[in-house]
């Protein structure tokens, strides 16, 4: 029986053009690696909009929960799953989760709340009018067409959590909206707010070889570490 | 986020053709892209994606002062770095680049706006102020330049009557720093309240989520605070 893979990532060995820092994954300590890109490299955590905060993501001994198509009202593009159907009913948007059709916009729509706890943790509050207009301007483009599904959420088509022990953290593996929209083409990672951005390539490439599932460890570096052929 | 970003790409070949037309449906989309990040997990992927199709869609539309302002705007929040704390480019690099965008559209009060504050030239903020004189975000940039002098008392005189202030990222703020610049404890510290609590959410600029302003205000509060806290001593 062939030994279980384990990941080891190492956030800041390199940079990218932003001057980022950036790093990446090893598998089984190397030498087979792939990109990733982790949260700032600043030592203490940014106040970020909506209630959030900006953090590096911290060192440790973690394990991957189940792929998932995470969903959140924490932020209003990641409350309809990658890859829902869409339709417009009445002037309100649905998606359909599992063969039911729930509301995104409108007045008791999911967005529509999700905007409404995200501009009130802002404190820059609206109301549920603009709140429920901002639901359903999503999904449309500049023509209005509406889209056929959805593909914005935020923690891309398919994400990890990180998990300590038995318990989920805030941090996810995942790909973003605009690098899901690269497809296969030659991109560079951004630094996330603390997650671990991966390239969609290599979601697949990892998924394939079965180091992206549920259960797998990954041991996440200091920033200032360097992985080193001898470190095995 | 995926079918803008689709889409965009499709405007962008089609701008390199460059009429009219086409060079507008392109700023349409990434104004609107802009507008939304604000609401993104992580917004710098939108604004840096604003900050490189602005700049390549602007070298087939040399005209669209749209796309031109999309591309300071851009570069000012960070062109794909964290909104508000990194400049990639470098602060000389965002120089030039609003500069020459304020040389190639000298009456566009909102570029002229965005290189004042990133020039900190008064001159500058007064023809954009001139330029469109409702253009809210344009006197607050002068008011700020002026309150960085030490002349609070122009400041305060740019502000006039304050209308407006709350739909701008940091028009509250700059009030709230002409209150503490004249004494007024109690009035920064209501006003730094404003900036935390009172913004509207859809802003005259897009600000992508821009924490600076909220930053400023905790410290303005913080100074007013104490300043109060000091008044209240020597107080017979």
């Amino acid at each position: 029986m062939s030994k279980r893979p384990f990941l080891v990532v190492y956030p800041g060995e390199s940079r990218n053009s932003f001057g980022q820092a950036v790093g990446h994954i090893y598998v089984d300590d190397g030498p087979e690696r792939f990109d990733v890109a982790g949260g700032p490299a600043t030592a203490r955590p940014i106040a970020d909009i909506g209630g959030h905060t900006a953090t590096r993501t911290p060192a440790g001994r973690y394990v991957l929960d189940h792929a998932e198509r995470h969903t959140t009202l924490g932020w209003p593009k990641s409350v309809v799953p990658w890859g829902a159907r869409l339709r417009e009913v009445h002037e309100v948007v649905q998606y359909e989760v599992g063969g039911r059709w729930i509301d995104a916009s409108g007045p008791s729509g999911t967005v529509t709340r999700a905007y409404l706890i995200f501009s009130a943790k802002s404190r820059q509050p609206m109301s549920p009018l603009v709140a429920s207009r901002h639901a359903r301007q999503m999904f449309y483009d500049d023509d209005g067409n509406l889209a056929a599904r959805w593909e914005g959420n935020d923690f891309g088509k398919w994400s990890w959590n990180l998990k300590l022990g038995r318990h989920r953290t805030v941090f996810f593996i995942h790909t973003t909206p605009l690098d899901e929209a690269m497809g296969s083409g030659d991109l560079e990672l951004r630094q996330s707010h603390g997650c671990l951005h991966i390239k969609p390539k290599d979601r697949d490439i990892m998924v394939l070889k079965g180091y992206l599932r549920e259960s797998t460890t990954v041991i996440v570096k200091r920033y200032e570490d360097r992985w080193q052929p001898s470190a095995r | 986020m995926a079918a803008i970003g689709a889409l965009i790409g499709v405007l962008l070949a089609a701008a390199a053709g460059g009429t009219n037309q086409d060079c507008q449906r392109v700023e349409r989309g990434l104004a609107r892209a802009l507008e939304m990040a604000q609401f993104e997990k992580e917004p710098e992927e939108t604004v840096g994606k604003v900050f490189a199709d602005s700049r390549n869609a602007g070298q087939s539309c040399p005209d669209a002062e749209g796309l031109a302002y999309l591309y300071v705007r851009s570069a000012e929040l960070g062109g794909g770095a964290l909104v508000g704390r990194l400049l990639p480019a470098g602060a000389a690099e965002l120089r030039k680049i609003t500069a020459e965008a304020a040389r190639q559209f000298p009456s566009s009060a909102r570029i002229l706006t965005v290189h004042a504050r990133v020039s900190r030239d008064d001159a500058v903020a007064r023809r954009a102020a001139a330029a469109q004189p409702g253009y809210v975000p344009a006197r607050v940039a002068l008011a700020d330049i002026l309150l960085d002098r030490g002349d609070w008392r122009a400041a305060e005189r740019v502000l006039a009557d304050g209308t407006g202030l709350d739909g701008t990222s940091d028009g509250l703020l700059v009030l709230a720093r002409v209150a503490l610049a004249k004494g007024d404890a109690r009035g920064a510290l209501a006003m730094a309240k404003r900036v935390l609590t009172g913004r509207k959410p859809e802003l005259v600029e897009p600000d992508a989520g821009d924490p600076r302003p909220l930053l400023r205000a905790r410290a303005v509060e913080k100074q007013a605070r104490a300043r109060r806290g000091t008044n209240g001593r020597v107080r017979p």
